[in-house]
């Protein structure tokens, strides 16, 4: 069909039409480039620019300064210095006719030297062709005649270069003469040109650096400019996406796993931008100022502009951690890919910067993004991606704690034996996947461990006291009454509570309640068996206030509390607190043996305590009399005045009958044998058809139980049942659950549970009425913090902080999150049964216990669990340390298992002084009143610290000008302190004194001094007024060592009193590692002999731990002190070593050399002379008792060769002060002291090597020598009596 | 009181002996020391510097001197024998192989004075200088005893620690603000040593093989300090006039005065008496 007019449209509409639409085109296409276009990271970019330019402005001016004096005085004098140079320029072009003659002359040398080298270089090219042409017809051989030629091609090339190479040298040689004529005119100028340069280097450096950024001509800015523009900045703009990619840290998006790519560092533009020793180039601040220039005058920096904390840990390449291997989102999650701040996921901190984001970024809460970034609040839950020990999260000797929450998770998780219910598996088969903490296997899993190869047994101890003899112990009334309320019995005690909670409100929870209290006890006295215990000697009266006393220093305190002032000041909660025990004791005789049996020998009780053997043995007399038996003291004053009574549990039997219907009814049995059942009383199953716990139901004897026999039964199996269901058996031993699984939800991948799988219930329901302390409304709570925080009407920063946290836990639980979840399960475990109850028959009934844990120890562990995520990345992003560090933090862990560190500081106390001229702190010892070879033992085996920080303090004394020092660092011991200084005068700042003794030698040399200043050993003694202390950082460890110093000192400092009782209290054991063999300390870790005798009667106890346990914390000492393990040298027992050293006797005491071998001498020296006043040694047994106090009473020396590492006894025996500033052994042979001649020709260095070699080679010795050598008289002496005598 | 524009000028060459009554002291329990303690100083004739807190108030005039005596408020005391004659087990060839060695850690006098006590200025009075000794009394060792038992060093000034018998000794010396030492003296020993600052209180040190030994140290900057003798008597003499607080130390009770204050009159002596009950000394 042809086309008409009235086919055709009208030609003008439509060229109207066409106009408009294709305007509205454009526009849309320059809005799509603009929106395009329009990042928001572009802006921060520029930010970033404005920046680096106020930076490098800064830096230009700081650069003048320091050249100059002033930024005026730079640019005069540089201004000036170019004044010079030009004024000389026109001198010379004026005044000296051969200047401008000779420069050209110059300038046409050197171009006809640049003419000539071109030739050249083409020259040599052609002579090169000619010799490999030559090269290749010998090679091949090629016949005469050719051979002639390419010789005679090579030979007319090579003659070409050396002429061309001859001129070129000649021109070389006229252009230096020429020049050096020219310099011998300018060399003024030049000079000053040079200085000029010299003097403007800095400032030229980055004025070419900020041209890049802020271009000073119109020109470039322009250029730069331009650049940005859509579609232009394509093409290598300035401004563009930065992105780590991360091929082998996958991410799983979805179902796969891909590699990562981080941008983040689009916006983060300064967050690895460090300067020289790792110090952030843009600290972080949160600042009240908005523009850049403000953020740089003040040093401080808002996100996304700063520089990442903690430089050294992570980002730098020095770091474990560096940017380009591990990104970002690896540790932070969020949208890596994302350059915009919502789709990156931020995650708030709490809703209060939620609102804020909202309003500044149009931030609101993404269902779709699995998981978002980690608010700062449980950032380190990342950190348990590849740290699957732990342990160096929290304690690492070269980072501190860094990531203390995640870390405090784990202990409490640790604390409170949560695996016992929530097992965490760290493995996947033989594949370590995350944190470890599971439940040993009991005696009756042992078979299934050791029948499968493929299967990693659980190494934690089920954290309650065993109940397999509970009813040796305590009556079934104490043990309902403790089961229903443990708290109300000891307010410290860890196990939770699981009644009376708000899911057991109804009449149904109450009476129901009561049933099974009473079952419970009555079944766990009922499956309970009998263990032998021991009674004092008959005739032997405990005294309990000697108990109270030996209580004290034999060791109780440092893992138990006791609320008698004697133990003051003892805060150790390792153990339970020992107040009321005489109160839950069966009465008389029976609960006091129960306590002395317990004492003396904890295993007896149960297997894998973890409360060790103190050896508190009777002391007996000659006659056989026991005179004390510190255990039965102590159980004295445990006992106390006896046991309370304690109420029956009360309960109603139709309460019982309804819980067993519901147990039975319908499940194991049919309701019609239920019935039956409750009306025969004879159970319809035979023993051996049940495997559960029903098996109580079945009655042993003949015919039908009676009705008394029938409600025991009853109540039997009620009791087990409730075990069961509660999962008691996950922290206690029990008899017949050997073999019962955790009841919870195993925590392993718990991080990654799909959120839907919460079951929240009416939980929202319930925060809305109730949920805080006092039983009001949790969402009312969060309302008011917020419009709190908006108003910033908070009283303090802590009472933010803990409204911020409940309010970011709520908001969470709103919407459907994990941490949410955690948080409520946690503070109200049974919340999420709110309303459910009228549905819910009892046995349906959430059985989550309450802990009493804080909101703060509740955050740490969602910190934690929401770490578990099963997802170890690959191989080489896990952290895996050397076997040296592996071992220190497998013993960190048994130290803390063991609580060894109650008794033993570890580590020392660190103190940190401002010093100035003359101060005692910046004293060096006087190294050469010590033999010289013990010194340099001493510095092998105990490195110098540096004492120099690099830091300043500033001192402000009261009256006087303040005063900013530079400050010095050492490791020791605190000795006074203001708090128990004699002379502490409140009103006079000079008696505020600290004293504090060194313990590792420290280098008072400045880095980068060439100065020597000497060293200052160890137990070298400073005061310190209070004023100058800068930082202050107590050891963690030896709490108990310090209580019992203290408590035997008495309040006031007194040093003699001090050195005392550390010597009668147990040994720090700072620099175990190099003092003792691996070897030995295995042995004696499993077998704790005695060595020393303290006053306190306190010794080493044996510990519940296994060979493997052992050798670990055997090697762990020697790990952390770098010394040699497992196998160390003992060169001093080498016969090669021993030939040298008789040698050198028979070279340097040949007098003596004729009556002794070496190794006698030095026998006589150790057992005749000095040694034997204090030491048994050489089979001289030191007769005295170990209390009298007229006699020092010093370790046998029988055991040093197997115990002691030579170095480590080269010095103590040297100079035993630097190992032990407190010991009361004096330095027995020092330098300079003529002594015991004629042994060793009364040199004391060799007396001292002779007596380290004699204990190395003790057993060696006393072989040869039966009898012991007659004591060492000074021959002088002897003969002055005998000649007296005559 | 407190003006201080105008000072007490007192030759810097007088020569003040502490204690010349004090010539010999008695350790207790029979054995008399030869040993004096002697200590020279002198007080210069400088400027005071009136800015400076200090606690010694001093008046104009003439300088005066403190004398006192200490008293046991008790009937005297009978402390046991620390080794009985010819009972130690260790060296017993040397100590208490003649005589029993006393416990020293209280020492009454018949007249009820109580020996060995330190009576001093806490605090060094700022603004007047003073010359400190050209040398110190040594200790000395003799039958597993120290001798002195009490004593006074200067700091910054050598000493001399002997061993006049025939066994091994150590001195563990504990002080509280200097760095501590213990070496093996053999017999017929003797090393010189020196204390870098001054102590706030006497300090005891012990010998490790006889932990029954002991004496106590003092180390002083300034010369007003005194030990009282056999009958409890002390003199501090060169006092400038005016309020004083003395500190009072005796082993066994410790600080028996933290800061008592005296006034001391210009030109002639002041005397006190203490008295302490035996709860004091823990009887």
């Amino acid at each position: 069909m042809p086309a008409t007019d009235q086919y055709l449209r009208n030609i003008k509409k439509v060229h109207v039409v066409f106009c408009l639409s294709a305007i509205a085109f454009a526009l849309s296409t320059v809005l799509i480039l603009y929106r395009d276009h329009d990042d928001e990271w572009r802006g921060y970019q520029s930010d970033f620019d404005a920046i680096e330019t106020a930076v490098a402005r800064n830096a230009i001016t700081a650069a003048e300064v320091e050249a100059g004096g002033s930024a005026e005085a730079y640019t005069t004098k540089s201004l000036e210095l170019k004044e010079r140079i030009s004024s000389i320029d026109s001198q010379l072009a004026t005044s000296n006719k051969n200047y401008s003659e000779l420069s050209s002359t110059v300038a046409e040398t050197a171009r006809l030297y640049d003419l000539k080298g071109r030739d050249v270089r083409f020259k040599r090219a052609d002579r090169d062709v000619a010799k490999a042409n030559l090269d290749l017809g010998i090679r091949d051989a090629v016949p005469a005649d050719e051979m002639d030629q390419l010789t005679k091609a090579f030979n007319d090339a090579k003659s070409i270069v050396d002429t061309l190479e001859l001129e070129w040298e000649q021109l070389e040689t006229r252009y230096r003469e020429e020049q050096k004529e020219l310099q011998e005119i300018t060399a003024e100028r030049d000079a000053l040109e040079a200085e000029l340069k010299a003097y403007t280097a800095q400032v030229a450096r980055i004025e070419t650096a900020l041209d890049d950024i802020a271009p000073g001509s119109t020109l470039k800015r322009f250029k730069r400019g331009f650049m940005e523009l859509p579609i232009i900045d394509g093409f290598n703009g300035h401004q563009r996406v930065i992105q780590d990619w991360l091929p082998e840290l996958k991410i799983t998006l979805g179902m796969s796993k891909t590699a990562r790519f981080d941008r983040c560092r689009t916006c983060h533009l300064g967050i690895d931008k460090f300067g020289a020793g790792n110090v952030p180039s843009f600290p972080h601040g949160e600042t009240q100022d908005s523009s850049p220039t403000e953020w740089v005058a003040a040093n401080e920096f808002p996100h996304p502009f700063s520089s990442h904390p903690r430089p050294d840990v992570y980002l730098t390449a020095s770091s474990p951690h560096p940017l380009p291997e591990f990104g970002c989102t690896i540790c932070h999650d969020g949208q890596g890919s994302a350059t915009s701040f919502h789709n990156a996921q931020h995650g708030p901190n709490d809703p209060k910067q939620a609102q804020e984001w909202k309003d500044e970024f149009g931030y609101f809460h993404n269902h779709f993004w699995e998981y978002p970034m980690l608010p700062e609040r449980l950032r380190e839950s990342s950190c348990l991606k590849c740290h699957h020990e732990v342990i160096e999260l929290g304690v690492n000797p070269k980072f501190g704690p860094t990531a203390p929450k995640a870390f405090e998770g784990w202990q409490l998780i640790q604390k409170y034996g949560c695996f016992g219910c929530h097992e965490i598996n760290g493995f996947d088969g033989h594949d370590r996947i995350g944190p470890d903490l599971r439940l040993e296997p009991t005696i009756e899993e042992l078979p299934k461990y050791a029948s499968d190869p493929n299967m990693v047994p659980g190494k934690m101890r089920k954290v309650g006291p065993g109940l397999k003899h509970i009813a040796q112990k305590s009556g079934e009334n104490w043990i309902a009454y403790w089961t229903e309320d443990p708290q109300r019995f000891r307010p410290s005690t860890r196990m939770p509570k699981f009644f009376g909670l708000s899911n057991l409100k109804d009449h149904a929870g109450i009476e129901i309640s009561k049933v099974e209290l009473a079952g419970i006890a009555q079944f766990l006295s009922h499956q309970s068996t009998d263990i032998e215990l021991d009674s004092p000697a008959a005739n032997y009266v405990p005294d309990a206030e000697r108990g109270k006393e030996s209580m004290a220093k034999r060791g109780c305190i440092a893992c138990h509390q006791h609320a008698d002032p004697a133990f003051a000041g003892g805060d150790a909660d390792f153990g339970p607190d020992l107040s009321l025990t005489a109160q839950k004791l069966l009465p008389g005789q029976a609960g006091f043996d129960w306590v002395y049996t317990w004492i003396r020998d904890p295993q007896r009780h149960h297997p894998r305590s973890r409360m060790p053997n103190l050896f508190l043995e009777p002391v007996v007399d000659a006659e056989g009399k026991v005179t004390e038996d510190p255990a039965a003291d102590i159980a004295a004053f445990l006992v106390g005045n006896g046991p309370k009574e304690w109420p029956a549990p009360e309960f109603d039997e139709s309460a019982a009958n309804d819980l067993a219907e519901l147990y039975l009814s319908g499940k194991l049995l049919t309701a019609a044998q239920f019935k039956d059942f409750m009306e025969t009383r004879v159970f319809p199953l035979a023993r051996e058809e049940i495997k559960g716990d029903e098996i109580e139901l079945v009655f042993d004897g003949e015919g039908a139980p009676d009705e008394n026999q029938f409600r025991t039964l009853m109540m039997n199996y009620l009791g087990r049942r409730s075990i069961s269901r509660y999962g008691c058996y996950g922290c206690h031993d029990i008899n017949g659950f050997g073999t019962s699984r955790p009841i919870g939800t195993a925590l392993q991948d718990w991080g990654r549970k799909d959120p839907s799988r919460l079951a929240l219930e009416h939980v929202a329901e319930f925060l809305h009425h109730h949920g805080e302390k006092d039983g009001s409304s949790t969402a009312a709570f969060v309302n008011d913090a917020l419009k709190k925080a908006t108003a910033d009407a908070f009283d303090s920063e802590e009472e933010r902080e803990e409204a911020m946290r409940t309010s970011f836990f709520y908001d969470s639980l709103m919407h459907h999150g994990r941490p949410g979840f955690i948080f409520q399960k946690l503070r109200h475990p049974r919340s999420y049964d709110y309303e459910k109850t009228s549905t819910k028959t009892y046995v349906e009934r959430l059985v989550m216990p309450k802990f009493p844990l804080s909101d703060d120890n509740i955050e740490s562990i969602a910190t934690f669990v929401l770490g578990l995520v099963a997802e170890p990345p690959s191989e080489q992003y896990v952290y895996t340390p050397d076997r040296r560090t592996e071992d220190r933090n497998q013993g960190e862990i048994l130290l803390r298992k063991y609580n060894c560190i109650s008794c033993h500081m570890t580590d020392m106390h660190e103190i940190e002084v401002a010093v100035s001229d003359g101060d005692q702190a910046m004293e060096p010892t006087d190294a050469s009143a010590f033999h010289g070879f013990a010194l340099e033992k001493l510095l092998e085996i105990r490195p110098p610290s540096e004492a120099w920080t690099g830091r300043d303090h500033r001192v402000v004394v009261d009256g006087e000008d303040d005063q900013t020092l530079p400050t010095m660092k050492f490791r020791g011991m605190l000795m006074m302190t203001p708090e128990n200084s004699p002379f502490y005068d409140e009103d006079d700042p000079e008696t505020w004194q600290y004293s504090f003794t060194t313990w590792e030698p420290a280098s008072l040399t400045k880095p980068g001094s060439e100065e020597d200043a000497g060293l200052k050993l160890p137990g070298s003694l400073f005061v310190t007024q209070q004023s100058r202390i800068a930082k202050l950082k107590k050891a963690e460890t030896g709490g108990f060592a310090e209580w019992l110093v203290r408590r035997s000192m008495g309040d006031e400092f007194n040093p003699k009193a001090f050195d005392d009782a550390w010597q009668n209290g147990p040994p720090p054991l700072f620099g175990e590692g190099v003092k003792v063999q691996t070897e030995w300390l295995y042995r004696f870790l499993r077998e704790p002999d005695q060595i020393r005798y303290l006053k306190t009667g306190l010794r080493m106890p044996k510990f519940n731990m296994s060979q493997n346990e052992a050798r670990i914390l055997a090697n762990y000492f020697a790990a952390a002190d770098g010394a040699i393990y497992p196998y160390e040298a003992i060169p001093q027992s080498d016969q090669g070593y021993l030939a040298e050293m008789q040698e050198l006797f028979s070279k340097n005491h040949a007098e003596r050399a004729s009556e002794n071998s070496y190794l006698q001498e030095s026998w006589q020296m150790l057992s005749t002379t000095l040694c034997i006043k204090c030491h048994s040694v050489g089979g001289r047994e030191f007769s005295a008792a170990p209390n009298d106090p007229n006699v020092t009473h010093a370790p046998n020396l029988d055991r040093v060769n197997s115990r002691l590492r030579p170095d480590w006894l080269s010095v103590w025996v040297s100079n035993p002060k630097w190992i032990t500033p407190y010991t009361a052994m004096p330095i027995p042979f020092p330098k300079g002291q003529k002594q015991y001649n004629p042994l060793f020709g009364a040199d004391a260095e060799s007396q001292t090597i002779g007596v380290r070699d004699a204990l190395m080679n003790y057993y060696r010795l006393l072989e040869k020598n039966t009898e012991p050598l007659p004591p060492w008289r000074d021959p002088a002496a002897a003969a002055a009596e005998q000649a007296s005598l005559n | 009181m407190r003006n201080l524009t105008t000072l007490v000028f007192v030759p810097a060459a007088l020569l003040v002996v502490i204690g010349c009554d004090l010539a010999s002291i008695d350790p207790g329990g029979g054995a008399v020391s030869q040993t004096t303690v002697s200590v020279r100083g002198g007080v210069d004739a400088g400027p005071v510097d009136d800015t400076d807190d200090t606690d010694v108030a001093v008046a104009t005039g003439e300088p005066g001197s403190l004398t006192g005596t200490i008293l046991f408020d008790g009937p005297k005391p009978n402390l046991a024998p620390l080794v009985g004659k010819g009972t130690s087990r260790v060296d017993s060839a040397v100590c208490a192989a003649d005589e029993a060695i006393p416990d020293e850690s209280l020492v009454v006098g018949d007249n009820g004075g109580i020996a060995n006590v330190f009576v001093y200025l806490a605090k060094k009075p700022s603004g007047i200088k003073f010359e400190a000794p050209e040398a110190l009394a040594p200790l000395d060792q003799q039958a597993c005893l120290f001798k002195p038992h009490t004593l006074v060093f200067w700091s910054g000034i050598e000493f001399e620690l002997k061993n006049s018998d025939k066994v091994a000794h150590n001195i563990d010396a504990k002080p509280a603000a200097n760095a501590g030492f213990n070496e093996n003296m053999p017999p017929g020993a003797s090393v010189i040593k020196s204390f870098r600052n001054t102590e706030a209180l006497p300090f005891q040190s012990t010998c490790a093989i006889h932990p029954w030994m002991r004496f106590w140290t003092l180390v002083v900057d300034h010369p007003f300090y005194a030990v009282t003798n056999a009958e409890g008597k002390f003199e501090i003499p060169n006092l400038p006039p005016g309020k004083h607080k003395f500190r009072v130390f005796q082993e066994r009770a410790s600080q028996l005065e933290r800061s008592i204050e005296v006034v001391v009159a210009p030109g002639k002596p002041t005397t006190v008496e203490w008295k302490y009950p035996p709860s004091k000394f823990g009887l």
